[in-house]
């Protein structure tokens, strides 16, 4: 590739505007530019476009945004999704099914004991 | 953020912690506002659209690995789910665009002919990138507007390299031909 028609020129300016270009390539294009006024004014107005995208001022969400996710979330899990609250923020299931099964184990204990001929117990 | 930040908010993020949900919205809201924002061209339904992002990236944080980066898939959620509202929005077409309401205020350095042209120009843009068909318009939005890097845009569109290469080059085509269109 030594000499570009205007078409294979467009084709490379986004490679070149990108910083994606060969050196070769890169002096092929520039060459083509530095002689072909349209295609000079195409990349500058290709420039010109690609520089004002980048410099959008961002758009801000509104300011009640995160309180709107975080309501979002309880909504749509009906308040479950987020971490289960600690220990004596709310009952303590934990503890009562240790207890219920203690005291089971108690009562069966009792009742084997009360059948002296049926205890298999070691 | 750095990898050792976002690691920690990820750890809180997975045991469910409420402060680290608002914490992670609060970074992120402006960053998928903003995105969506380009992608959709209406303020209500990107703030619906938004937060909708943040409530799927909470209810899918189990499954993310970390073999990204938070934001990447942050992005690819936030794009995923323009597109599905772009769909639905396509069949009762009665939401206007209104982009352009509140924004090209920024101040610019240079002087007040050229800040006009830089002011005018980017209106332009604006316009024409709502025009422009929706897979022009997201490569557009991530690498033009986001400056994000063409590695990422590929995990996030799930195309390979040269693909988002030769289809950002179209896209960047097209949106010449609209704003020359509109006198840009
Ligand atoms: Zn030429």
């Amino acid at each position: 590739m030594s000499t570009l028609d205007h078409t294979q020129a467009s084709e490379l300016f986004s490679a070149y505007w990108d910083e994606e270009l060969s050196s070769e390539q890169t002096a092929v294009l520039e060459e083509h530019l530095g002689s072909c006024l349209s295609c000079r004014q195409e990349y500058q107005e290709f420039e010109q476009m690609l520089g004002a995208a980048a410099t959008l001022p961002q758009e801000l969400a509104p300011p009640n945004f995160v309180a709107g996710a975080v309501k979002r979330v309880h909504r749509r899990s009906r308040g479950r999704f987020f971490r289960v609250r600690r220990l004596g923020e709310r009952i303590p299931y934990e503890l009562f099914s240790l207890l219920m099964l203690g005291l089971i184990l108690a009562v069966y204990l009792m009742l084997q004991l009360n059948q002296p001929g049926r205890l298999n117990l070691p | 953020m750095t990898a050792l930040r976002e690691r920690r908010l990820l750890r809180r993020l997975q045991r469910h912690d409420e402060n680290a949900f608002q914490e992670f919205v609060r970074l992120y809201q402006h960053q998928v506002f903003n995105l969506v924002l380009r992608m959709l061209g209406n303020r209500a339904e990107a703030e619906d659209v938004a937060q909708d992002v943040f409530v799927t990236v909470f209810k899918s944080i189990e499954s993310f690995r970390g073999e990204s980066k938070i934001s990447t898939w942050l992005y690819r959620i936030a794009m995923n789910q323009c597109q599905n509202r772009i769909k639905y929005l396509s069949r009762r077409p009665t939401v206007r665009s209104d982009v352009l309401v509140e924004s090209s205020t920024a101040p610019q350095a240079a002087g007040p002919e050229a800040q006009l042209r830089g002011r005018q120009l980017e209106g332009l843009v604006q316009e024409a990138i709502a025009e422009l068909d929706e897979e022009h318009r997201m490569l557009i939005v991530l690498r033009d507007i986001e400056e994000l890097a063409y590695q990422e845009i590929c995990s996030i569109t799930g195309l390979p390299e040269g693909t988002v290469k030769s289809r950002l080059h179209r896209a960047r085509l097209a949106l010449r031909e609209h704003v020359k269109k509109r006198g840009g």
